[in-house]
């Protein structure tokens, strides 16, 4: 069995038997690995605290080909992203980055720029004390990393410039629609929200943090995402915005 | 189906029970004479029957409500909040803790889904209206763990009520379930207010 060591996020973390862990890592040297921490669950564990979810960590483990979990020898924190697990609302959209990546990468399959992202948009959200407009940065960024970046700047049937009133955005046919193209299912979009769109794309998560959401805009656009994801993920809804709305709606 | 295949299917339900597991346990009650079986049948059927929950604290009893709930000699303006009703059980072992508890059922995950109104956290707000003067967290040091106490703190301090949180031996990561005695006892003792 190889040796190998990657850095990784821990995208989550579950008991397994009696004392043991096992831990779902996203490294961008070997993808989403699974892997068995033994014994971790015991307070006198080596592994401590590192193997808490939306941890960023140095890892020893050994590879077993062919298998869906490996083995953890070893593993230590570089970054434990504390601000963002001391907000309950940062925790809920911090969680949705990592189920995004949870749910829409194979497991062991490299993607360096989404992890990239990732350890981005955790530093952002604890920084920046933002949540959701950072989740959706990470949500465009996710998308171009996993090769369907959606087209905001022209309408993506037949190329043409964006000029009216209103568009629709079409999951399916991957951007914003012009008024002649447009159909009745499509997700309205007006000028404003294409272009709040089209900046989340385009700039640094540090930029992006100051946009404003809120107001019809932001539900356009919130809109469009929501059909972005649901189509991507076959209509599984994220748990983590789920959990949002419960803790919004209290006990 | 037939039974071996049944039996060994729901064994193989059980956590921590592979398929390969549930067979050994299947063969194994195979052979032997018919009497263990009806013995571990009973019990299985025992703990459906008489097991429930207590409806102020939450913590399993046969008898409702519970006896620590129902002792006049503990400290009932004191609760100490736990996840679940093993938790319960280990730091009851301890003998060191006088006042009742409550249990959550659960802590906030995200990532399953788990939000407040899934936890038994409405119920622990009414409780705190009857002379409740202080109430201990013992969730366990992980993310979510951390994230209940401090949703629960937040909620609680308000009503002007001492919060304290348990734990401080217990490092992150680790389960209090599987804390050594001395560990629990310390992080018992050591309990501070919590801030913020
Ligand atoms: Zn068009
Ligand atoms: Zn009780």
């Amino acid at each position: 069995m190889p040796i190998r060591r990657t850095e990784g996020i821990v995208l989550r973390s579950y008991p397994f038997r009696d004392t043991s862990k096992i831990v779902v890592l996203y490294s961008p040297k070997f993808g989403k690995l699974g892997l068995l921490a033994k014994g971790a669950r015991r307070p006198k564990s080596i592994f401590g605290g590192s193997l808490e979810p939306i941890t960023y960590v140095k890892v020893t483990f050994y590879r077993r080909e062919n298998r869906e979990l490996h083995t953890l020898s070893q593993a230590e924190v570089v970054e434990p992203f504390r601000e963002v697990k001391e907000d309950i609302d940062l925790l809920g959209y911090a969680s949705a980055a990592c189920e995004l990546v949870l749910k829409l990468t194979p497991p062991e399959s490299p993607n360096p720029s989404l992890f990239r992202s990732l350890s981005h948009v955790l530093r952002e959200m604890g920084r920046r004390r933002k949540g959701e407009v950072l989740l959706w940065w990470f949500e465009l960024r996710a998308a171009e990393a996993l090769g369907y970046r959606p087209e905001f700047g022209r309408c993506v049937l037949c190329g043409g410039p964006l000029e009216g009133a209103s568009f629709g955005f079409s999951a399916e046919a991957g951007g914003v629609l012009c008024p002649r193209c447009a159909s009745d299912g499509d997700v309205p979009l007006s000028p404003g929200a294409v272009r709040l769109l089209l900046r989340l794309q385009t700039l640094p998560a540090s930029r992006a943090a100051r946009l404003s959401i809120s107001g019809p805009t932001g539900e356009q656009a919130r809109g469009a995402l929501r059909a972005l994801l649901s189509y991507r993920t076959e209509k599984k809804e994220l748990r983590a915005l789920d959990f949002l709305h419960k803790v919004a709606h209290g006990p | 189906m037939d039974a071996l295949e049944r039996l060994i299917s729901e064994f193989a339900k059980l956590p921590g029970i592979g398929r390969k597991t549930a067979q050994r346990l299947t063969f194994f009650l195979l052979k032997e004479d018919g009497e263990r079986a009806s013995s571990l049948a009973e019990a299985i059927l025992a703990l459906k029957e008489r097991i429930r929950y207590c409806s102020v604290c939450f913590n399993i009893t046969e008898e409702d409500p519970c006896p620590i709930c129902r002792d006049p000699r503990r400290d009932h303006s004191t609760i100490c909040v736990v996840e679940e009703s093993g938790d319960l059980m280990v730091i009851e072992r301890l003998g060191v803790y006088k006042g009742v508890y409550h249990v959550l059922g659960g802590v906030l995950s995200p990532l399953d889904g788990v939000g407040p109104e899934d936890l038994h956290i409405r119920e622990l707000l009414e409780r705190l209206k009857e002379g409740v003067r202080e109430v201990i967290l013992a969730t366990n040091p992980t993310v979510e763990g951390e994230a209940t106490a401090l949703y629960l703190s937040r909620l609680i301090r308000p009503l002007g009520i001492r919060v304290s949180q348990i734990a401080r031996g217990i490092p992150m990561g680790g389960d209090i379930e599987l804390a050594d005695e001395i560990t629990l006892t310390r992080a018992f003792e050591g309990r501070r207010e919590v801030e913020g």
